[in-house]
């Protein structure tokens, strides 16, 4: 009852703003409308975009992409692999260099072991004399790749000649990829061989007897 | 004809609310959906494409470097290959001047959850000179298969009739020499 009456008291005093209002509402019908057309299009072009992606999407990764893909990861695995193993890799003729580097003449070596993974070398042999054993054991003291001798022993054998014993702990640096040894220790005298030199001759020399 | 406005105006309402509910919010929050939809295509799509773009790129890049690649492949074998180590010792140990007496296969350790690398270990003997093993040395550790010397032991190989006097005489007398190696190498 109390809507109708309103709506009577409306029709009958016939109030200027009524006419706004009722324009307004037309217009927002039609924006209504409008706004449904819009998205109506709108979602329209979206499908289209969409499916415009999945098509360019199945041109991108390819079988032979793919293939590309897997071949590259192959290749990090193995290079990934290869690394440490190449960081760590010992080269062990270095500290043959060494030692054909650092031993004395008149020095003679009759057993040479290197084992495990430490830098320790084991050396038997004979010294001309006791000076000549002494200046050889200064000379490894002297080597920067010498890092502590833990073994030395020596008796007085045939011929007044010294028969040692040493244990050669080594800097593992010294089993580096760079020839460090040739560049850095002395290389005067040093015959091609390394072992055949006899004391008198004067040269470096390694010898190795049993 | 005369409209009458107050219930004409009512009416409107009614159908734009009509509209709004049944029509224009459905497809407003479709319209809303497929934006996000889009976006992820979108984005899925650029990421695939520079994605893959780098992957060529990698790719070229990998068959320019193809030599270095040969080297670690030849370094790191997908198989043990174990007759064609024991056939390159042999034939490094004769190129050297070695006489390769002995050649033991002492390990393969198997691959591991950190690593599929196996390490094969050697034990080798031989006789040669002091020159010959160092040339042997030198032929492994030059190869391009990996190779890692971790035992060296060697002396002088002694005439068994008549024992020298002193080293001296020994090795001025007899220069063969014995040696015992443990070569490591490595394969998937």
């Amino acid at each position: 009852m109390f809507v109708f009456s309103i709506f009577s008291k409306l029709r009958e005093n016939k109030l200027w703003w009524v006419d706004v209002v009722f324009y307004f509402i037309i217009s927002s019908l039609i924006a209504t409308i409008l706004c449904y057309l819009i998205f109506a299009v709108k979602i329209n072009s979206q499908k289209a975009g969409i499916k415009n992606f999945e098509i360019s999407l199945a041109t991108v990764g390819t079988d032979k992409q793919k293939e590309m893909e897997k071949q590259i990861f192959e290749e990090q695995k193995k290079i990934n692999d290869y690394i440490p193993l190449i960081k760590d890799h010992r080269v062990s003729s270095n500290i043959l260099a060494f030692l054909e580097q650092t031993a004395l003449p008149a020095v003679w070596f009759s057993r040479f072991n290197m084992g495990g993974n430490d830098a320790d070398i084991i050396l038997s042999g004979e010294a001309e004399s006791v000076e000549i054993f002494s200046r050889q054991v200064s000379v490894f003291e002297e080597s920067e790749y010498l890092t502590k001798i833990t073994v030395l022993g020596s008796t007085i054998g045939e011929q007044n000649r010294i028969n040692f014993n040493l244990v050669l702990s080594l800097d593992p640096k010294i089993f580096s990829f760079i020839a460090e040894t040739e560049t850095t220790l002395p290389t005067d005298g040093i015959p091609p061989s390394g072992i055949t030199a006899t004391p008198d001759a004067g040269d470096t020399t390694l010898d190795v007897t049993q | 004809m005369k409209v009458d406005r107050p219930i004409a105006i009512s009416v409107i309402i009614f159908i734009i609310v009509l509209l709004i509910y049944f029509f224009v919010a459905p497809k407003y929050i479709e319209f809303k959906d497929l934006q996000i939809k889009l976006g992820k295509a979108e984005a899925e799509y650029n990421g695939k494409f520079a994605y893959y773009s780098e992957i060529s790129q990698i790719f070229t890049k990998l068959e320019d470097n193809k030599e270095s690649l040969e080297k670690i492949e030849n370094a790191i074998p997908s198989k043990p290959q174990l007759a064609d180590l024991v056939y390159f010792f042999q034939q490094k140990g004769v190129e050297s001047g070695l006489i390769v007496k002995d050649i033991l296969l002492t390990k393969i350790s198997p691959a591991t959850s950190e690593s599929n690398i196996k390490e094969i270990v050697f034990s080798l003997d031989a006789l040669g000179s002091y020159q010959s093993f160092k040339n042997f040395l030198s032929s492994l550790e030059s190869s391009s298969r990996l190779f890692e010397v971790g035992n060296i032991s060697f002396g002088l190989q002694i005439a068994s009739q008549s024992p020298p006097k002193t080293p001296t005489v020994q090795l001025m007398a007899q220069q063969t020499f014995s040696f015992q190696l443990e070569i490591k190498t490595q394969s998937y």
